[in-house]
């Protein structure tokens, strides 16, 4: 592992700590005196109805998924800009490429109607 | 006996990502199977930088913790039948063999190619390719250009498939 | 155990102890001023928001109300700690504690002035990206752990809007990348210094203003504020994701968000405003400065764009990420690229 690491390694130690931390040390000073009613999740003050975790669209799923390959293509094309300029033409060409393919895949996404919400 | 500062390091890393590896496998309720896949994804993407592959591992958090860990839930309370959610996961004996079956081979597989890797000798990090941004954008647009290519047309399959199986399920 | 201590007295660890305690003080020095700057953003929000609807904001706690944001933290650190009945107690706990860590680890990466970051690393922008996912996993926890219908709609909809987010704002910036060939931020931030009467006429605004506009709508989308803030739309999802949060638990998310902020809007400042270049000599304290002035000024675009847009809908959001901002970010790409070539 390059030095250059450790104070990443260090700084997340730091923040776990302190997320941690700031909870334990709280428990010392905070009252805590629970009965049933205060426990219930909210619910615009009425008693829960219905089941919590209810199904959802699945139009939640597709985003997920769009974003996935989207975001795969952007891994790509971040190695790609960085040596733009000692690669020059030939990388333009290919990238062309690589984003016409991909334009393809969005114009497809769109006449499906994966960005509609309904 | 000393311990070197990134070999505690490593040991913390690699409990970091065997650990939740093994809640994921045998935690009774899925849902936690999948969060606790999120740790063994953090740790996996620490061992990528004690490889030096430091684009690899950002990559993989930004995939796998990003994008695929949310997919796994998604599709996880997604799912029909689900009524307890505590007894999602449950084992026996028609899943531990053919499960026990894939790991062995797969452990076989692993344990054959770290045979066959030539390893950098330990302290001579001079032999290491530093897979750092620059040399993995050159590879990849010229020896390995092809390759290039082809990912930009199997992600376009697989959003085209995605699309395909997720509107029949709408219907 | 006795291995560790054996390398703790080890001759050649006295160096490694010596490295790590300055590491350790320069991130004990980030986290306090970040943190002092958290207290105080919600204070100057207040005031600003308060001041463009002609009211005078907080006033009672101090002179001016200054002392509001202590008051609100201690209120909030003596709070009851509230666990709803039912929900999973493990991943209640957690959830915050991710949140934050996915905040706070970022600020690492961010150079304050010329060659000083936490962590100088390569890939600075992308460990940025992989804080932000982080974070959004701790908030997705949230909403499903809280067992509370408000909780678990905000939690969906704050990691659906926040991956799609992702896409445009990481495609936005490679515009930027391909003009300066790095991902590093201190990399980024000097290749646009400039000196004299046009110190900003190497800011990449100017060359990457489609870039620019892309990435601040992401940005506002990516730390759920307004006109973005479906997870938390206190209209209809009460406060969404954390709805079920008391105390500092609460507080946790809350400034979580606030950091998140100021990373965003760090990386709008090194990536388009030039970082800490400015006009005058290039000494230290005068390159914090500049870094610090351009950060409040962003940071006051976020309160200001509070006051002014209403919120959208769910469905318009989603169609200005996926069909106005994504295209826009691909065809910067290739403009830029385009241009460079000839």
């Amino acid at each position: 592992m390059p030095t250059e690491y450790l104070p990443i390694v260090i700084f997340m130690l730091v923040a776990t700590a302190f997320g941690l931390g700031s909870l334990m040390v709280g428990i010392i000073f905070r009252p805590h005196r629970p009965y049933a009613e205060k426990l219930i999740p909210y619910e615009s003050g009425n008693i829960p109805v219905g089941e919590t975790r209810s199904r959802f669209h699945i139009h939640f799923y597709i985003i997920a998924m769009l974003f996935l390959v989207f975001d795969v293509e952007a891994v790509f094309m971040y190695p790609w800009a960085v040596v733009f300029d000692k690669i020059g033409l030939y990388a333009y060409i290919e990238m062309i490429l690589f984003i016409l393919i991909l334009t393809v895949g969005y114009i497809y996404a769109w006449k499906k109607d994966a960005f509609k919400w309904d | 006996m000393t311990l070197e500062l990134r070999e505690m390091v490593f040991i913390a890393t690699a409990l970091l990502t065997t650990l939740p590896a093994l809640l994921v496998v045998f935690s009774r309720n899925i849902l936690y199977s999948a969060f606790a896949l999120f740790f063994t994804f953090l740790g996996t993407s620490g061992l990528y930088f004690f490889l030096g592959a430091e684009f690899l591992a950002i990559t993989q958090v930004v995939v796998y913790i990003g994008g695929v860990s949310v997919i796994l839930l998604f599709a996880i309370l997604l799912t029909r039948d689900i009524d307890e959610i505590k007894k999602t996961n449950t084992m026996s004996l028609g899943r531990a063999v053919p499960g026990g079956v894939a790991v062995l081979a797969i452990s076989a597989v692993f344990i054959y190619a770290i045979g066959e890797t030539k390893w950098a000798a330990s302290g001579d990090e001079t032999g290491v390719p530093a897979l750092t941004v620059k040399p993995l954008g050159d590879l990849l647009l010229n020896k390995y250009l092809f390759a290039f290519e082809v990912v930009s047309v199997l992600l376009l399959a697989v959003l085209i498939g995605s699309l395909v199986i997720a509107r029949r399920s709408v219907k | 155990m006795k291995a560790l201590l054996e390398t703790l007295i080890s001759p050649g660890s006295f160096d490694i102890i010596i490295n790590i305690g300055f590491i350790f003080g320069k991130i004990v020095i980030v986290v306090s001023v970040v943190m002092l700057a958290v207290a105080l953003a919600p204070y100057f929000e207040r005031k600003v928001i308060g001041h463009m609807q002609v009211r005078m904001g907080p006033m009672r706690v101090g002179p001016h109300g200054i002392l509001q944001p202590i008051a609100d933290a201690l209120k909030l650190f003596f709070k009851e700690d509230i666990i709803p009945a039912e929900s999973d107690k493990v991943i209640f706990f957690i959830a915050p504690v991710i949140t934050m860590f996915g905040a706070m680890t970022s600020l690492a990466v961010i150079p304050w002035w010329k060659s000083f970051a936490v962590a100088d690393i390569n890939i600075g922008i992308l460990f940025i990206f992989a804080m932000s996912s982080v974070g959004a996993y701790g908030i997705v926890m949230a909403g499903w752990a809280s067992n509370s219908k408000f909780s678990f709609l905000g939690g969906l909809r704050a990691s659906a809007q926040i991956i799609s987010y992702e896409v445009a704002m990481g495609m936005s910036l490679v515009g930027v990348m391909l003009l300066s060939g790095s991902l590093n931020l201190s990399e980024i931030a000097a290749a646009q210094a400039g000196e004299g009467l046009f110190f900003f006429k190497n800011w990449y605004i100017f060359p990457q203003i489609i870039a620019a506009g892309v990435f601040f709508l992401s940005m506002l989308a990516e730390t759920n504020r307004t006109p973005f803030d479906m997870p938390e739309a206190e209209s209809e999802l009460v406060a969404g994701y954390f709805t079920e949060y008391s105390g500092f638990r609460f507080s946790l998310f809350f400034v979580g968000e606030y950091i998140a902020m100021f990373v965003m809007a760090a990386i709008g400042v090194i990536c388009f405003l030039g970082g800490w270049s400015g006009p005058g000599p290039s000494i230290v304290p005068l390159q914090l400065l500049w870094f610090v002035l351009k950060l409040c000024f962003v940071m006051f675009l976020f309160f200001w764009i509070r006051a002014t847009v209403p919120r959208y809908r769910y469905d318009q959001l989603m169609a200005i990420g996926w069909k106005v901002l994504i295209p826009l970010a691909l065809l910067n790409i290739v403009i830029t690229a385009t241009l460079k070539i000839i």
